[in-house]
């Protein structure tokens, strides 16, 4: 199993980023190998994932390259601070597939992430379905159910600077809303990448997530399965459902095998 | 010399950040002095790493040397991000302290460095906790508030945020023009003066620029500024010679300034 912590220069954010790669090695032959796009949550960076779980084993299990980058607080979108959104759809599938043996296929790509990167998978896989295969949110829903942040917190301060607005409602029918991308992209016609979603019932998001799936799979058209189980909003959790999620993410980017 | 890549959370940026430290080895070694090396313009941890012997030069003189990053920042607190003024000056030290306890905490033994960018941010950031280093290495540097507007090219990079997006002065400070902060405590001039006149200590003041940069004008500026100061208070030294804005300066530079150390 190879494991890279790579430095390199990212023109969608205007300075050295910092991305972790896991390449198989033995399970998988020669490559080019099948991309998992492996998200964040806020407050953390590229090395949250292969610190936290077991992801290079389950990677190499599988015969999964596994891409983890450092988005900041982004959410994953383009903002002030950098075009994070384009960094992981374009930038790093561009700069890392022509470095390293990674699929280009977008049948060979799956999205997924945790909290703010549940956001992000989903996000990216809606507003792009043509570049995933599949998209698993762990332990994130439309985050406009959860209301306004608390006045005078951190999250409120970061509302304000990336959103412009403390006030969620202002959201509504933005790229920040799942439930609107969405409908876009079911209005857009075409395939949508498959889904998986799984939160904690213990989570506070638990029943943003579950509303989220039902709108996703019986509104819009996406084909989903829903992962419910006790545990909270943590690594614990994370780590858990990890070998789960690692397994799916294989089942969709080989149809066949599975 | 031990070569350290370490991830740790930062309270004041809320955020899981990037470190690279140098550590000397040595299980004698007591009161280990600690030098803050900031990087420039679009660079990270590993930028003097790459580009320069800084692991050799820290080696040699038997300091440890701390490079963290500055994400989207110029070193400062940020007006539309976090605030990295506070992590380098307040929290950075602590951090360093408690994963690597023989380190000195002591001003005496406590630097800050940096080249372009780094070297604007390690000059504001010593005027503004002149009581925390000992002394302050400025390269190259054209991001010194109130005198941007010396730097011989024009203009600033584009955007993070792409074409439309607030500019860089705007993200870092919220001003269109960093020099419109003269007067305040970011204008490291007046910040100067007023260390004097409340009795603080003074860090000495190490600064080099090649002729041929776009920031030897504001190092002239910088030099009339504080060699007009009663009795070099600063004991501000100058250095130049035929160079532009190049790594070769700065790794010969920065060199020069760890042999300059107790």
């Amino acid at each position: 199993m190879a494991f890279m912590q790579i430095d390199m220069y990212s023109k969608m954010l205007t300075r050295q980023t910092e991305v972790a790669v896991i390449i198989p090695e033995r399970n998988a032959g020669s490559g080019p190998f099948p991309v998992v796009w492996l998200l964040h949550g806020a407050f953390d960076n590229s090395s949250g994932w292969w610190r936290n779980t077991a992801v290079e084993h389950y990677a190499e299990q599988y015969g999964l390259a596994v891409v983890m980058p450092s988005a900041d607080v982004s959410f994953y979108a383009n903002g002030p601070l950098g075009r994070y959104f384009d960094l992981v759809t374009q930038e790093l599938p561009e700069v890392l597939g022509s470095m390293l043996p990674l699929s280009r296929d977008p049948a060979q790509q799956v999205v997924a992430g945790l909290s703010m990167g549940g956001h992000g998978a989903c996000k990216l896989g809606l507003t792009r379905p043509d570049l995933y295969a599949g998209m698993a949110i762990l332990s994130a829903g439309d985050f406009l159910d959860l209301g306004n942040p608390p006045p005078g917190s951190f999250l409120e301060d970061i509302h304000l600077k990336l959103f412009g607005t403390a006030v969620a409602e202002e959201l509504r029918g933005t790229e920040h809303d799942m439930i609107h991308l969405a409908d876009e992209a079911a209005k857009r016609g075409g395939p949508l990448p498959k889904l998986y979603m799984t939160c904690g019932t213990e989570d506070t998001a638990y029943d943003s997530a579950y509303k989220t799936f039902r709108h996703l799979t019986e509104k819009t058209g996406v084909v989903g399965e829903w992962h419910s189980l006790p545990g909270e909003h943590d690594w614990a959790f994370w780590g858990k459902v990890l070998p789960d999620v690692m397994r799916w993410c294989a089942s969709v980017v080989r149809p066949s095998e599975s | 010399m031990a070569f350290i890549n370490m991830y740790t959370y930062s309270s004041a940026l809320h955020l899981q950040t990037r470190l690279v430290v140098l550590m000397p080895e040595s299980v004698e070694a007591q009161d280990i002095p600690v030098l803050y090396l900031l990087h420039g313009g679009g660079g990270n941890s590993m930028s003097w790493m790459s580009h320069t012997s800084i692991q050799r030069y820290a080696e040699e003189k038997g300091i440890a040397v701390v490079l963290p990053a500055a994400g989207p920042s110029r070193w400062l607190d940020m007006k539309l991000g976090p605030a990295y003024g506070q992590y380098i000056a307040e929290e950075l030290p602590q951090t360093i302290k408690r994963f690597f306890p023989k380190t000195s905490d002591k001003r005496e033994h406590t630097y800050i460095g940096g080249l372009s960018m780094g070297g604007g941010g390690a000059l504001h950031l010593a005027m503004l906790y002149p009581e925390r280093y000992a002394a302050v290495c400025v390269l190259s540097t054209s991001s010194v508030i109130p005198l941007e507007h010396l730097r011989t090219i024009k203009g600033y990079p584009p955007p993070p945020g792409g074409e439309g997006a607030p500019s860089l002065p705007q993200i870092h400070l919220g001003v269109d023009d960093p020099d419109e902060l003269k007067g305040t405590k970011y204008d490291v001039l007046h910040q100067s003066v007023r260390n004097i006149e409340e009795g603080k200590p003074l860090p000495r003041i190490f600064h080099a620029v090649g002729t041929e940069d776009h920031a030897f004008e504001v190092g002239l500026a910088l030099r009339r500024h504080f060699t007009s100061l009663e009795g070099n208070p600063y004991r501000y030294e100058f250095y130049t010679e035929h160079a532009a804005h190049t790594w070769d300066f700065w790794d010969k530079y920065i060199a020069k300034f760890i042999s300059t150390l107790p």
